[in-house]
């Protein structure tokens, strides 16, 4: 310290020691400079300005810390009178001066605090501390002074206080409920939103006081504990917490909660911080943004179920409607097809007041078939002029039914234009007008049958060899069972006479048996006979003759010889035969012939049952179509599946001994006569056989 | 009443009355019995087997075929003798009915003297057969009055083994055996060891010789 070190050593006084020796002098200057040193080590090094004023106010010392801080030198200092004045901020003068004042009367003063002005102009922060100094004896010596520069404790609080502003601005505006709890939970602060949340007036009322003594429910209460106390044992925050509180106007409000713990410098916990965000309106709108989603949602599905529902509809509607087109193509074409392909025609004819026909309409086979244009026809006064002359009474006949208004089916020839003879079948149907008017239209269909015909005309051409043929076959068959027909009576007599001569051996014959035995041998004998004649006219019969016959007579005739055989078979026989029956044309013998056959068939069949289930008919009615027809039914075991399909092959037979001739034997003769022969199925037991035969009145009214 | 006091009779079954009636009157005029029916089924229905008879039968019967019925006899244990009857005959036929056992194949018409003897024939080999099957089951009755011991002495003394082979077969003595075998023979109403063998066989006990060509 070259200041001190160089400060000269001379006497404060020479009145300090009145008549002391040069020793003790000595021994006291010492003490004082080293007093002084001490002083000036201390007084130029401390680091704030320490000044001395007398009592005058006229600076006596200043450390150098002055220039330090003021940038004016300790001499310039020495030079102003009225230090510390000029070095102080215009603004804070009259406060100083004050003080200062004071401090002369006898006042102290501590840390005052105001601005000193620095050479260079700038502000600098001091803290003013004050004593009066006073002599040993009392006198006042004026006061001393030391200014402390706090410019940065200055700065640190200013800046201190702007953040506080700053953070209470921030506390006091965010959108959220902030409170700090101290360690006893009760609170130590909070923002208005807060204070308005929990019910009181202003933040400040609420410092001081606990949770249960706010507006919460108890429940929330204790859970706001529990959350504080956890937060602040375990040292960690809560972060967003969402929960549902009353508020203090009774609301009910969806917060999210953050809990934070507050520490001290050293992280020892003094208390909690507590942010809460009502997210009751967000909650709301999210719920409301999920209701109108779902909604939304709901109204897609149900707008594409719908929309599906409808696509399916169209689709089935489509595959319907291209159904129904592909069903009317293919009908069309299948009766396209029908009009063009087949040999039938169908045709209306207008019918006027006088009977007369004209043809309305015609399908295209009228052309094909007949060979008339069916407008061609329009010309003619009648449409009959076409039908072959030998038919004409046919047709007339028929149009005379028709008119009546009968629905009628007929055959007869037409004439095509260029001389061919074609035979149709024609289906008519009249039309009245109206229920008992007179025929009005005609509705018919006809078909060509000229190959059936020509078929029917070569078939009977071939009819005449075919019976003899037949008749040959029958022949063998018949032999067949004649041989043994013929042969049980024969035996039965033979028998029977032998027997009786046995009787009359004996010494006293028994005359009843006898008489029976002799009764049998005339009946058996005549059997036998019987059997024989029915050969023999058989076998007489070599061509058949066609001439007109009274079927009634015919049946008739066979009775007897049925029901001989049916006795033989022990079998009951029943004729009924309806006594309208049309005259026909055929050979009559041939004909008993089949209906002997069926009848013996018949009887066969029956042949395993008891008596009284032996039951045979054979019934002749009229047709509706004037045909004749001949029903033989027995009770017996009927045609199996196969017999029945194979009963008419020649050769076929379920019978031992038979030769399988006799049904197609039967068939071929009812065919000759234009009839049929067929087995007609039922569910009872038995069989019944079917003959039709054309009546004569069909042929030649 | 045993079989043999009952009269025989002879059913007559064809589906001809006149055939059926004829026959019947022709057995009844030599002086035996005549039943007939129409059916097998008739016939069946009315059958009583303890009765001696025969039967004449149409080959060829509506339903059952007289050849069916000869089976159908022959497997319910029936052993009644048949004449067939037939009005067209076969030879397969017959061979079939032959087989079966028939005693003779008649052809119609036939002789009455023919169709009698085949029925009186039928009726002798019906006896016969009865009096055999009673000969059995007097036998078997006899039979059953043996002790065990005297069946298994009487086993061995008809299998032609000596009172010494069976004494020791059985482990007793000879003198025991001879005892056991006199009281066998005498409640078998047997007077000589063929005696014997044959009332055995007769009862079952025994299996019957191979069948000497007749």
């Amino acid at each position: 310290m070259p200041h001190s070190s160089a400060a000269p050593e001379r006497p404060l006084s020479s009145t300090d020691q009145p008549g002391g020796d040069a020793a003790q002098r000595e021994h006291l200057l010492a003490a004082l400079r080293q007093c002084r040193e001490r002083f000036r080590a201390v007084a130029d090094y401390t680091y704030d300005i320490e000044s001395w004023v007398a009592s005058d106010g006229r600076l006596l010392w200043v450390n150098p810390a002055v220039e330090r801080v003021t940038g004016y030198t300790v001499d310039e200092c020495l030079a102003m009178g009225d230090y510390p004045l000029p070095l102080i901020h215009e603004e804070d003068v009259a406060d100083v001066a004050g003080a200062l004042e004071g401090a002369l009367s006898g006042t102290s003063g501590n840390d005052l605090p105001f601005r000193l002005r620095r050479r260079d102009g700038g502000p600098v922060w001091v803290a003013m501390s004050w004593q009066p100094t006073f002599a040993d004896d009392g006198t006042g010596l004026g006061y001393r002074s030391s200014m402390r520069d706090i410019g940065d404790r200055k700065a640190a609080e200013e800046a201190l206080v702007e953040e506080h502003r700053l953070l209470t601005s921030i506390i006091a505006h965010i959108p959220s409920d902030v409170y700090w709890k101290g360690r006893s939970f009760r609170y130590r602060g909070c923002n208005e939103a807060f204070a308005r949340s929990a019910g009181v007036e202003h933040p400040e009322d609420i410092v001081g006081k606990s949770d249960y003594e706010l507006a919460w429910e108890q429940r929330q209460t204790d859970y706001f504990r529990a959350c504080d106390r956890r937060v602040m044992e375990e040292n960690r925050p809560l972060l967003n917490i969402e929960e549902v509180e009353r508020q203090a106007d009774g609301r009910q409000a969806v917060l999210l909660t953050s809990k934070v713990p507050l520490t001290d410098a050293e992280g020892r916990v003094t208390g909690v911080l507590g942010i809460d965000t009502d997210i009751s309106e967000l909650k709301r709108v999210e719920t409301e943004l999920r209701r109108v989603r779902a909604e939304l949602e709901a109204r897609v599905q149900e707008r594409t179920a719908e929309l599906s529902t409808a696509n399916q509809r169209l689709r089935r509607e489509i595959g319907e409607r291209e159904r129904a087109q592909a069903a009317l193509q293919v009908s069309e074409e299948r009766y396209r097809l029908v009009s063009e392909l087949t040999s039938d025609y169908a045709y209306a004819m207008a019918v006027d007041a006088g009977g007369r026909c004209q043809v309305e309409w015609a399908t295209d086979a009228f052309a094909r078939v007949t060979g008339w244009q069916p407008t061609g026809l329009q010309g003619h006064c009648d449409w009959i002029a076409f039908v072959h002359p030998a038919d004409r009474p046919v047709a007339e006949r028929r149009l005379r039914i028709l008119l009546e208004g009968r629905s009628t089916v007929q055959e007869f020839r037409v004439v095509t234009p260029d001389g061919q003879t074609r035979w149709l079948r024609d289906h008519a149907r009249p039309i009245r007008d109206g229920e008992g008017g007179r025929v009005v239209r005609i509705l018919g269909a006809a078909q060509n049958v000229s190959s059936e015909r020509q078929a029917e005309e070569e078939a009977r051409r071939h009819q005449a060899a075919l019976a003899q043929v037949a008749r040959l076959s029958a022949m063998g068959e018949t032999a067949a069972q004649l041989a043994h027909e013929v042969n049980q009576p024969l035996c039965t007599a033979i028998g029977n006479a032998q027997t009786a001569l046995r009787l009359l051996a004996a010494p006293e014959p028994d005359l009843d048996e006898l008489r029976a035995a002799l009764n049998d041998i005339v009946a058996f004998g005549e059997h036998g006979a019987a059997v024989i004649r029915r050969l023999r006219q058989f076998l007489q019969r070599q061509q058949p003759e066609f001439v007109v016959i009274n079927v009634q007579r015919m049946i008739e005739e066979i009775a007897a010889l049925a029901e001989a055989d049916a006795r033989q078979h022990e079998c009951r026989v029943q004729f009924e035969v309806a006594d309208d029956l049309p005259a026909m044309r055929g050979d009559s013998i041939q004909l008993q012939q089949v209906l002997l056959n069926l009848v013996h068939n018949g009887l066969e069949a029956m042949a395993a049952l008891s008596g009284s289930r032996r039951e045979l008919n054979l019934r002749a009615r009229t047709e509706d179509g004037g045909d004749i027809r001949i029903e033989v039914s027995d009770t017996g075991t009927g045609f199996g599946e196969e017999a029945a399909a194979r009963a008419f092959e020649p050769f076929y037979t379920t019978r031992p001994g038979g030769l399988g001739l006799g049904l197609a034997i039967c068939r071929s003769v009812v065919e000759a006569h234009r009839g049929r022969l067929w087995i007609v199925p039922r569910g009872d037991p038995g069989a019944t056989l079917a003959v039709q035969l054309p009546g004569l009145a069909q042929e030649h009214p | 009443m045993s079989p043999e006091d009952q009269p025989a009779v002879v059913y007559v079954v064809d589906d001809d009355a006149g055939v059926r009636q004829m026959i019947a009157r022709m057995v009844r005029s030599v002086g035996l019995a005549a039943e007939s029916f129409e059916s097998v089924q008739a016939f069946l229905e009315r059958l009583d087997p303890t009765r001696p008879g025969c039967l004449v039968l149409d080959v060829r019967l509506p339903g059952e075929s007289g050849l069916d019925l000869q089976d159908h006899l022959e497997k319910a244990g029936i052993d009644l003798p048949i004449v067939f009857v037939t009005g067209h005959g076969d030879i397969p036929m017959s061979v079939r009915a032959m087989k079966g056992g028939a005693v003779d194949f008649i052809e119609k018409p036939f002789r009455d003297q023919d169709l009698l003897d085949a029925i009186h024939a039928a009726l002798a080999r019906d006896a016969a057969q009865r009096r055999d099957a009673q000969a059995r089951a007097a036998a078997r009755a006899r039979l059953d009055t043996l002790t065990p011991r005297e069946r298994q002495v009487l086993e061995r003394v008809v299998a032609g083994l000596l009172n010494k082979q069976v004494a020791a077969e059985l482990g007793t003595s000879e003198q025991t055996i001879k005892l056991h075998r006199g009281r066998a023979m005498r409640k078998m109403g047997a007077e000589s060891l063929a005696q014997l063998v044959v009332l055995a066989q007769l009862a079952g006990a025994v299996e019957p010789p191979p069948a000497s060509p007749r």
